[in-house]
């Protein structure tokens, strides 16, 4: 018996020394600067595998439809690590600050972008002598360009630096506005849109209204956002003074929050599944609800309410707009495997590859050829309304720091729509720490 | 010319003439020397995935290490940056509570359950088989289990509620309700731990003295406060050691449930740091608040295995 533990003891024991001197799976590597522009595409070299970091999810569907294609004509692999929201973005910024260079390809959230182009850890487009194509929807491009083409930039970038294509836009996510057409009519403007809510709804008979997406962090700061920049509120100034307390955001946080006892009930810690959800069981009024949701409308499989919700843009107050949430393909600096990436990145992108992604995914498109297509608007009938969506789309304030600052502002919003604090207090305390945040990342002189 | 050899066998201790094959290496290996090497492996893997990571988070504690890139020694700077977050502190404060009310109603259930099937009952294995089955499942599961269970709208939670006339609770979006139902949550996914360890020490207490208070009259409450109490300490103190260690870690369910909120109400300690760690960056910052808690719960720990000496003793 004592002999079997010992060869067991030492066997572990050599094991581990082994791996101990064996190279790690996933070693650091310098930094590869992408080759020249390749006259050659990647596509004639084939039996290369690509690392593309993903998200898991609908947003992906679209591109997971088009993999084969681009695979069997290339003989390249795709090789997909798909992770969860909150994981995709650790990772993937964990690779880019070790510039370990895990992935060639990242589909990232455009205000991940700021950090991730802000900071120079990824391949500008130029290097791969590609040019902007003038089919992709503006907005959708100026979410991919770094510096931004217009509002404040992070300090040290001159005013006058030309912005650079850093990545594609392949998912033309942008916030839609969904109400029941049986049980109101489309509101012309925000004041109408709160009466008509206030007058319809009735939660003691099971008909709710609006529906707040309410979670802290990052859900009710995306919702509160399209409210916010409707009402002509913002985050910061084009100095990056933060105004957030100013009496506009106040106002639309006010008006945000009379509506909460008419939400259906948990709405303060809902997030985009279960707004959704509020709205394809029939149970609620109206709601800003992404587009990845939109192809379950009509289906009624999945909707109890199955024609009777149109989809529009947010309604106007000062100004008609609501936020963009592109999802983008981007090179990593240090990817292994860059023209290769560039030549996937292209492909998942063209105008061919996002008709078939909305036609077998119900994908958003960023291209005005595919959102303009009849033939797929006879499926996809919000696409005009989902075009001008993006034309009037406002992102969020691009900076580095902009997660920090959507947790503070997240969590004082949340404080409000408990009433734990009144939208001033909450906002001015929000306003507060944001401006200690910027302060100490060298904003202000 | 005889032979000076004598004819007669060799005795067995006799090794004079005869030369053993040598031994294995490890078949020589004794004392103290074999004790440490079969030691070795565990010690091995302890210091890679325990002391290491220890040792190099205290290490970075006192740099300001952001986005995996060490940018510079700044001594106690960020234990200095601890003491004035207040947010920081109200997530300790929020972890402390949870703690001691988790734990508290984990350990009445749990001692009530193993008192209750320590007696002779119908298919006892299977109900004791039933108890423990929330302890099997991990955590990410039980938190969207609970979570869609504590919904408002459709959860069977205020379906049940309502049935028996009461109304219905907006569980995870009122402050203090979402701090019962992370504690809540918390109770029926470990109280089968509890109930197992105690139960454990229950069956394993000595027949004796139960039997003379028997004998002597003494009535079930007087025998329960008098013998199975004290004679059931060091195992309940064990216990309520690691389920207080396992508490003040909660990540978890928590995340899954109310990611924190509302506003900050059940955002616990690991999460803080956790998002200081992965959604800032701010790596340095949040090794220092872990060495904080770390010290924390060792100085609970030691308090308890001061408790559990004495009693022992």
């Amino acid at each position: 018996m004592r002999k079997v533990y010992l060869t067991f003891s030492l066997l572990v024991l050599a094991s581990m020394l082994l791996g101990a001197c064996a190279a790690p799976a996933a070693a650091p590597v310098p930094a590869a600067q992408p080759a020249a522009p390749t006259a050659a595409p990647a596509a004639k070299t084939g039996g290369k595998t690509i690392v593309f970091a993903a998200l898991q999810g609908i947003e992906l569907d679209g591109i997971k439809a088009v993999i084969p294609t681009w695979q069997q004509q290339t003989g390249n692999k795709v090789e997909l690590v798909e992770l969860p929201y909150a994981n995709l973005q650790e990772k993937v910024f964990n690779d880019l600050q070790a510039g370990a260079g895990s992935y060639d390809v990242i589909f990232a959230d455009d205000p991940w972008f700021p950090f991730m182009a802000g900071n120079g850890y990824l391949t500008p487009f130029s290097k791969f002598g590609y040019t902007a194509d003038p089919d992709f929807v503006q907005r959708s491009l100026d979410v991919c360009t770094w510096p931004p083409p217009f509002g404040p930039r992070t300090p040290g970038t001159a005013k006058d630096a030309k912005g650079e294509l850093y990545a594609l836009p392949e998912l033309g996510n942008v916030q839609m506005f969904w109400y029941r057409k049986d049980l109101m009519s489309e509101p012309k403007d925000i004041p109408d849109l709160i009466a008509q809510t206030k007058a319809k709804a009735d939660p003691a008979k099971g008909v709710y209204g609006y529906v707040h997406r309410g979670a802290r962090g990052n859900p009710v700061v995306t919702n509160f956002n399209a409210w916010n920049w409707s009402y002509g509120g913002d985050i910061f100034d084009d100095n990056w003074k933060v105004i957030v307390n100013g009496p506009k955001s106040v106002q639309a946080l006010t008006d945000y929050i009379s509506l909460l006892p008419l939400a259906p009930p948990g709405a303060a810690n809902f997030n985009a599944d279960e707004v959704g959800a509020a709205m394809l069981n029939g149970s609620s009024l109206n709601a800003i609800v992404w587009p990845a949701f939109n192809s379950q409308i009509d289906d009624a499989t999945k909707s109890k309410v199955s024609g009777k919700i149109a989809i529009t843009q947010f309604p106007k107050g000062e100004k008609q707009t609501s936020q963009i949430g592109n999802w983008v393909m981007a090179i990593p600096k240090a990817a292994k495997n860059p023209d290769v990436a560039f030549d996937f990145v292209k492909f998942a992108t063209s105008a061919d590859s996002q008709r078939i992604a909305a036609d077998k995914a119900g994908a958003p498109p960023t291209r005005k050829s595919v959102l303009q297509d009849t033939n797929l608007q006879k499926k996809n009938w919000w696409f005009p309304a989902e075009e001008k969506a993006l034309g009037a789309a406002t992102w969020r304030p691009r900076t580095p720091e902009w997660n920090k600052v959507e947790d503070i502002l997240g969590t004082y919003l949340s404080k409000a729509i408990t009433k734990e604090m009144t939208p001033q207090a909450a906002l001015d305390q929000a306003a507060k720490e944001i401006t200690q945040v910027m302060t100490a990342a060298g904003y202000y002189k | 010319m005889t032979s000076s050899i004598p004819n007669t066998p060799l005795a067995a201790d006799d090794t004079s003439l005869w030369i053993a094959p040598p031994l294995p290496w490890y078949r020589r290996l004794t004392g103290d020397l074999l004790g440490y090497v079969l030691l070795a492996p565990a010690v091995t893997l302890l210091a890679a995935l325990t002391i290491y990571p220890l040792l190099y988070s205290i290490y970075v504690s006192f740099f300001r290490y952001t986005g995996g890139v060490m940018k510079g020694f700044i001594g106690l700077g960020n234990f200095q940056r601890l003491i004035g977050d207040g947010q920081y502190w109200n997530s300790l404060r929020v972890v402390a509570e949870f703690t001691l009310v988790s734990v508290s109603l984990e350990f009445a259930f749990g001692l009530g359950l193993a008192l209750f099937l320590s007696q002779k009952l119908v298919l006892r294995g299977l109900w004791r088989s039933l108890v423990i089955v929330p302890m099997m499942l991990t955590p990410v599961v039980v938190g969207v289990i609970w979570r869609l269970m504590l919904n408002p709208g459709i959860g069977i939670i205020n379906y049940v509620l309502q049935l028996l006339g009461l109304p219905a609770v907006e569980w995870l979006s009122k402050g203090n309700w979402a701090f019962v139902s992370i504690v809540i949550v918390d109770v029926w996914n470990w109280t089968p731990f509890m109930f197992l360890i105690l139960l454990a020490g229950l069956e394993s207490l000595p027949v004796e003295p139960f039997e003379a208070a028997r004998i002597d009259g003494a009535k079930p409450v007087r025998i329960f406060l008098d013998h199975t109490l004290p004679l059931l300490a060091p195992t309940i103190l064990v216990a309520l050691l690691i389920r207080t260690m396992d508490c003040l870690r909660i990540f978890d369910q928590v995340f899954i449930l109310t990611g924190g909120g509302p506003g900050n109400s059940t955002e616990v300690v690991s999460l803080y740091l956790y998002k200081t760690a992965f959604k800032f960056f701010d790596q340095g910052y949040a090794a220092a608040g872990i060495i904080i808690l770390m010290v924390l719960i060792n100085i609970v720990s030691m308090l308890y295995v001061r408790v559990l000496t004495r009693q022992e003793e």
